[in-house]
């Protein structure tokens, strides 16, 4: 049933109650209540001595609405406000970071080959200057720092979009009920981007999807299953534990299921190796719909969990874990898997492993096809997961997967895109996720600069969404940047007080990081290093843009048992290899005037913006690193 | 800690039981002088942050050699071999040694082919291998590692590495191997044959044909700060090469000489036709803050109409802005430069001018030259 759109032409602000209509059911089997209706209420509010009905009806505008706000939502929305949208991010949750977050501690994992930058780079490193302790409640609110400080964007926590309010193919409006204020919002917006994962508003808006397991003939995928059948990839929930330093009893729940660890462990995968932080193979999955079946699942989780914690603590065979307590364990499962959005290409297997060059490309992925077994704990002749084959390189990731075929005017970006369940073992994993949410963003406010939407942005305009994103730090492999706005690349000479490798002209050739052996940086010889553009006439300028270096094949994500990467020595802090102090200088009638400062910088991208001068050269003062011997950038641009 | 006595057999397998937890029956056993160093090494796939204590072998020949462990392995699932690695005297790996009958093994309990020994070979010699900047977490497959990596130490090797660089089936034992052959203990072999060379040694040794025997003699100038005339002499000689990181090394090495050595030096080298040399050497003096003498400037000036480049104009020009002492003779020379073809020079030496004192005819130069570029200014 589609609700009527009568809310959807108001103004921002309060309805009154006493418009709304009321909807009264008789018929006690179907649920149909406004849930703002108040009328019945009788309150007198003390302190005014009045009898009155609360408002708990909002209409809001805005021009994005981001459904969701895990990684995905989240660069989803930053990118939508920073390129000039007001956006409107909702999410369910009290915290940010969906599976990510502190309710369900999945680690922020990408490709394994080469780190994924812009958004979720940003995030990752902005999260060692607030919390090197790594620890995930603290997280929560590195996330919560970082969204509500972007100018443009609006957060909505404990909000869950209920249903679309539809205008024939097209979204007008959410409907959304914050659970905290008692308040249902009709959140009316020109595009919207689901990144919700189980994707209700837009399957309330008609959106084609999909669930289960595609058959082998389909898309020739020779790692799916011979016939389709109904199967997604299940939930899981993980734990922390704690050392108490003396003999920790454990006595299991009542309603925990026993662990049959004999048939478990002939999977490899399946095998006690630590007793830190959980267990991801503990995962329950659905053969029909896995979105009916949550509470269920959950609820068995959490007995399968308990039976294992009851073996590992109370069978004797983990001597190592006889001081350990359990300090945290999760009640949200973390999802893997359920709706998948239909766009107008569908990513498959084939896509991954042969990694072709798509002419839409927004990002890149890495992961393996690591399809988790139908059934997780409760099919243990099955392996937990078959990591079938893992692409040599990264590959692209297309936009055309990440927006509805049927409805106009809705994205979608993480594990709901249009993709087979196949390709979803690969894409699924977090950073490759937030890619997509930062394409989906960008394509948004492209859309309503130009009033159009995403199909006609990937037909007519790919070029100025791929441009954007690159400036924005997202790498496209086999898509250098060729702005013609740039003005670093006309600039006669970049020269550099040193050159330890690389070369300055590289700063300019559209490729922000090395391939291999194929060099894209200069590196001076020290700090207090310079670069110099010069123009043969002068250029008037008001934004320079660089690119530092972060060492992309290095992991750089917290994790929920912080003394693995302390064993693994990863570094616990801002990359030292970035750029910290640094200043911008402009020649202004042969006299050098400087016109930005960078700071305490922690981004990859540092982009500076000042009053537009009329310049013959830019001079670039690097003066501070976080702890490495040499400047070194993989970019410069330069703007009008 | 060196052991300068002869080695017999009883003080080397008392050594290996204490320091050295590999199995003594797969040490092989030299008969002739040869001394032995005590080094302390962590290497970078081990498990824990201990430090090992290892033997390194100096033989009569002056090469060194370590028998070390051909992989660590987080689950007992890999065969640890011993292998005997040799490097030459200032650490640079030479090859490596198994004892008959010991085979290394791959992925499945695979041996090494004679072209998995050569690769590794091969692999072993690149100083500058990817595995040189790579963790042992990313080489360890992180597959199957969404929620809690715990598969992170199953030994099953997956990062995607290059076949040119990396042995397939075998990149942990490539990647430990490399680590012996090119990891810390290079520096402290380095180290011990440096203590143990003079000034003669190290002349000699700039004079080698080999780069890396160059580099080693001016790391050991510069621990030293060493600088005799006869080796500037010759530091200055060997500048004339090709080696970038040996030209990188010689400013280095010039730079921390006392302020009379480096600048005389520096202007020497100056006198070049090689812009790229002449940029150098201004690079240098103005990142010194070098207060240049008479005799400097003479140098610097007997250069200007042969500087051609922007940036060597620049530069000279920003190495002239930062001097205390301004004299009119050396300011006029520079004129000339308003009529360079190049607009970028003209301009740079325009805006330096314009900020002087300048005489009439000198005035009318400069206000020519701001009518005639006026675009461009």
């Amino acid at each position: 049933m589609k609700r009527r759109d009568f809310f959807v032409k108001g103004a921002l602000g309060v309805v009154a109650t006493s418009l709304l209509p009321v909807v009264a059911n008789a018929t006690p089997s179907s649920i149909d209540i406004t849930l703002s209706d108040r009328s019945k209420d009788k309150w007198l509010q003390v302190g005014s001595g009045k009898q009155g009905i609360p408002n708990r009806e909002q209409i809001v505008n805005a021009d994005v609405l981001v459904i969701g706000a895990g990684m995905a939502g989240i660069s989803a929305a930053v990118a939508a406000a920073r390129n000039g949208a007001k956006t409107i991010l909702v999410q369910d949750r009290p915290v940010l970071g969906g599976n990510a977050s502190s309710e369900m501690r999945v680690t922020v994992n990408g490709a394994p080959q080469e780190r994924e930058t812009g958004i979720i780079e940003e995030i990752l490193i902005e999260n060692w200057v607030y919390n090197k302790q790594e620890s995930y409640p603290v997280w929560d609110h590195v996330l919560y720092n970082y969204i509500t400080r972007q100018p443009n964007l609006e957060l909505m926590l404990n909000t869950q979009a209920l249903e679309a309010i539809m205008d024939g193919d097209k979204i007008k409006a959410a409907i959304c009920w914050q659970s905290t204020s008692e308040t249902r919002f009709t959140l009316n917006a020109k595009q919207f981007i689901d990144c919700s994962g189980d994707g209700l508003l837009a399957a309330t808006a008609g959106a084609e999807y999909r669930t289960g397991r595609e058959g082998k003939k389909e898309f020739g995928e020779s790692y799916a299953p011979d016939q389709a059948d109904g199967w997604t990839m299940g939930d899981c929930i993980m734990m922390i534990t704690k050392d108490m330093g003396r003999p920790m009893p454990f006595k299991a729940p009542d309603y925990a299921l026993p662990f049959d660890h004999e048939t478990a462990f002939k999977d490899k995968h399946r095998r006690i190796k630590q007793v830190k932080e959980g267990f991801w193979w503990i995962e329950v999955a659905s053969e029909y719909d896995i979105i009916a079946d949550r509470e269920q699942n959950r609820h068995k989780l959490m007995a399968y969990f308990y039976g294992v914690w009851d073996y590992i603590k109370n069978s004797g065979d983990f001597p190592e874990a006889e001081n350990i307590a359990l300090d945290w364990v999760g009640s949200i499962p973390g999802r893997r898997e359920s709706r998948r959005f239909m766009s107008d290409y569908i990513l498959t297997q084939n896509d991954i492993l042969n990694d072709p060059h798509f002419e839409d490309a927004i990002g890149f992925g890495g992961w393996s096809l690591d399809e988790h077994n139908p059934g997780g704990i409760e099919n243990l002749k099955e392996p937990a997961s078959y990591f079938h084959q893992k692409s040599e390189k990264v590959y692209e990731v297309p936009y055309g997967i990440l927006y509805s075929k049927n409805i106009e005017n809705l994205s979608f970006a993480g594990r709901n895109a249009s993709l087979t369940h196949i390709a979803l073992s690969s894409t699924r994993i977090i950073s490759t996720c937030a890619l997509m949410g930062q394409a989906v963003g960008t394509g948004a406010a492209i859309c309503l600069q130009k009033g159009i939407n995403p199909r006609e942005l990937r037909s007519k305009y790919m070029n100025e969404l791929q441009e954007q994103l690159l400036r924005d730090d997202v790498f496209i492999p086999n898509r250098p940047a060729k702005d013609s706005n740039d003005l670093a690349k006309s600039a006669m000479a970049i020269m550099a007080s040193s050159t330890l490798s690389g070369d300055t002209k590289l700063l300019v050739d559209g490729v922000s990081r090395d391939r291999g052996e194929e060099i894209h940086h200069w590196e001076a010889d020290g700090l207090d290093a310079e670069l110099q553009l010069e123009w043969k006439k002068p250029v008037k300028i008001s934004k320079v843009e660089l690119k530092g270096d972060t060492n992309v094949l290095r992991r750089i994500m917290m994790h929920k048992n912080p003394q693995k990467n302390i064993q693994n020595e990863q570094i616990l802090d801002v990359p030292p290899e970035l750029i910290k102090t640094a200043s911008v200088e402009a020649r202004v009638k042969g006299q050098w005037l400087e016109v930005a400062k960078i700071e305490e910088n922690i981004t990859r991208l540092m982009k500076t913006s000042f009053d537009q001068v009329s310049t013959t050269a830019i001079r670039i003062k690097l003066k501070e690193t976080w702890g490495a011997k040499n400047a070194k950038l993989f970019e410069i641009r330069c703007y009008s | 800690m060196i052991f300068l006595r002869c080695r017999n057999i009883v003080l080397f397998c008392c050594l290996l039981l204490t320091f050295n937890k590999l199995a003594v029956a797969d040490i092989l056993l030299s008969s002739s002088k040869e001394k032995l160093h005590e080094v302390i090494y962590k290497h970078p796939a081990q498990k824990d942050s201990s430090q090992m204590h290892q033997i390194l072998f100096e033989t009569e020949a002056k090469e060194f050699y370590m028998d070390v462990a051909s992989v660590y392995c987080f689950e007992d699932v890999c065969k640890i071999d011993t292998i005997r690695i040799y490097w030459n005297r200032i650490g640079k790996y030479q090859r490596f040694e198994l004892q008959a009958g010991i085979a290394l093994e791959k992925a499945n309990g695979e041996l090494f082919t004679d072209q998995d020994y050569k690769k590794l070979h091969f692999i072993l010699n690149e100083e500058d291998s990817p595995f040189k900047n790579i963790r042992i977490e990313s080489i360890i497959s992180t597959q199957g590692a969404e929620h809690s990596d715990v598969d992170g130490y199953s030994g099953a090797t997956a990062i995607e590495l290059d076949e040119s660089v990396s042995i397939q089936g075998a990149v942990l034992t490539s990647y430990t191997l490399w680590h012996w052959a090119n990891g810390d203990l290079v520096k402290q072999i380095r180290k011990i044959t440096g203590e143990a060379t003079n000034a003669d040694d190290l002349l000699t040794y700039l004079r080698n044909s080999e780069a890396d025997y160059k580099l080693f003699a001016l790391e050991q100038l510069m621990v030293r700060k060493n600088f005799e005339a006869r080796l500037i002499e010759e530091i200055k000689e060997q500048y004339k090469g090709n080696c970038l990181p040996l030209k990188r090394n010689i400013i280095s090495y010039l730079e921390s000489a006392p302020k009379e050595i480096y600048q005389n030096v520096m202007l020497d080298l100056f006198k070049s036709e090689d812009s790229k040399q002449r940029i150098t050497c201004l690079q240098s003096l103005l990142h010194t803050n070098s207060n240049l003498s008479s005799d400097a400037y003479s140098k610097l000036y007997r250069q200007l109409n042969n500087m051609e480049t922007y940036q060597e104009v620049d530069l000279f020009l920003s190495l002239l802005e930062k001097q205390s002492q301004e004299l009119e003779a050396r300011i006029a020379p520079l004129y000339s430069l308003l009529a360079n073809s190049n607009i970028l020079i003209s301009r740079r030496a325009f805006w330096f001018l314009e900020r002087k004192n300048a005489s009439k005819e000198q005035q009318k130069l400069l206000n020519d030259f701001a009518k005639k570029n006026k675009d461009y200014l």
